[in-house]
C-alpha cells in the first residue's frame, strides 16, 4: 500500500518536472528578445579606463551584438564562458579584472544598460552600443 | 573579559557545538567549495545541490553553517557582486525544502526535488534583478537564462539519481567517525 503511494508520488513528480521543463523551453521562445534582419547601421563605442573613446561604425545584417562586434574592423575582445554566456574581460587588449580592482566591461544600448549577454543582445538599425571600462563600487 | 565564542545549535536538545562539530562543518563547507570550483567548467552541472540535500538529511542544522561558510568562500574567490546575495538564500531554500521532505526514502523523489530546484534556480536568482532593475529587467534576466535552467534541472535530476546513494553512504560514515 505504502509502495503504491510512493510510486504515485514518483510518477506525479516526474510528470510535473517534465511539464515544467517543457513549459520553460516554450517560454524561452516567447521571452527571447526579438531581432531585426536586413542591412543595418550600428555604432559601437569603446570607452577605455583612461576615458579615451574609440568608435566603430558597422554596416551589418547581424542580428545580435556579438556578431556585430565580430564584424567591427579592429575591435577585438575575449572572455570566459560562464553560466550565462560569454563574460567579456578584455576589449582591444585592455583587461578589466573584477578580482583586482572590481573592474568590468559594462555594455549599454542607446544609453540603457544591456540586460542580455552579447550573444543574445539584439542589434537594430541605428543602435548605439557602448562598451565602457567600469570600476564597481 | 574572556569572550565566549562557543556556538550553539537550534537542535531540540540544545547541544553545544563541539570542536568536532566545528571541524565537520568546516570540512562540509570546504567540500561544497571544492566541488563548485572543480565542476565550474561545466555550465550548470553541479554537485552542490546534491551535497546540500544529503548534508541536511545527515548533519541537519550544521548544514546551515556549512552553506554560509561556502557562500563566504565563494565571495572571496569570485568577488562580492550582486550574484553573491543570491547565495545567501538559494541554498538555504534548498535546505528548508529538504528538511520538509526529510522523511522521504525515494531516491527518485530526491532527484525530482533537486530537478525542480535546478529549474527554479534562475527565477530565485532573478529576485535581486527584480528589486534593482524592475520587473522588465528581472523577467529579461530570468528569460534569457531559461534554457540554462532546464539544463540545470536535468543535470540535477541525473546527478542525484546516480550519485545520491554512494555519497550518502560515504558521508554517513563521516558522521559516525
Amino acid at each position: 500500500m505504502e509502495n503504491k503511494k510512493t510510486n504515485k508520488k514518483v510518477i506525479a513528480g516526474l510528470a510535473a518536472l517534465a511539464l515544467v521543463a517543457a513549459a520553460m523551453v516554450i517560454g524561452y521562445r516567447y521571452l527571447k528578445p526579438g531581432t531585426q534582419a536586413g542591412a543595418k547601421s550600428v555604432q559601437i563605442l569603446v570607452v577605455s579606463e583612461d576615458e579615451s573613446e574609440k568608435p566603430y561604425q558597422v554596416r551589418t545584417d547581424a542580428e545580435y551584438l556579438q556578431e556585430v562586434m565580430d564584424e567591427a574592423e579592429g575591435l577585438t575582445y575575449s572572455g570566459t564562458e560562464g553560466d550565462y554566456g560569454l563574460m567579456i574581460d578584455t576589449v582591444n587588449g585592455e583587461t578589466a579584472s573584477y578580482e583586482e580592482n572590481g573592474a568590468y566591461w559594462a555594455f549599454y544600448v542607446n544609453d540603457e544598460y544591456c540586460n542580455y549577454g552579447i550573444a543574445e543582445q539584439p542589434a537594430a538599425d541605428g543602435d548605439e552600443f557602448k562598451i565602457v571600462y567600469t570600476i564597481g563600487e | 573579559m574572556e569572550m565566549n565564542l562557543k556556538l550553539y545549535t537550534q537542535s531540540e536538545n540544545n547541544k553545544k557545538f563541539s570542536a568536532k562539530d566545528i571541524v565537520v562543518t568546516a570540512v562540509l563547507a570546504a567540500l561544497l567549495f571544492a566541488v563548485q570550483i572543480g565542476l565550474s567548467f561545466l555550465p550548470n552541472i553541479e554537485l552542490v545541490s546534491l551535497l546540500i540535500i544529503i548534508y541536511t538529511l545527515i548533519f541537519k542544522e550544521k548544514t546551515i553553517y556549512a552553506i554560509y561558510i561556502f557562500a563566504f568562500l565563494e565571495g572571496v574567490a569570485y568577488g562580492f557582486g550582486v550574484w553573491w546575495f543570491m547565495y545567501l538564500y538559494v541554498w538555504t531554500i534548498l535546505y528548508a525544502v529538504t528538511y520538509l521532505f526529510r522523511r522521504n526514502q525515494s531516491v527518485i523523489l530526491w532527484a525530482v526535488i533537486s530537478g525542480f530546484f535546478g529549474l527554479s534556480f534562475g527565477a530565485l536568482c532573478a529576485i535581486p534583478y527584480f528589486i534593482t532593475g524592475g520587473i522588465g529587467a528581472g523577467i529579461a534576466w530570468w528569460g534569457s537564462g531559461l534554457l540554462f535552467d532546464v539544463v540545470h534541472g536535468a543535470g540535477n535530476f541525473v546527478v542525484v539519481l546516480v550519485l545520491y546513494k554512494p555519497i550518502f553512504y560515504i558521508l554517513d560514515k563521516v558522521r559516525l567517525v
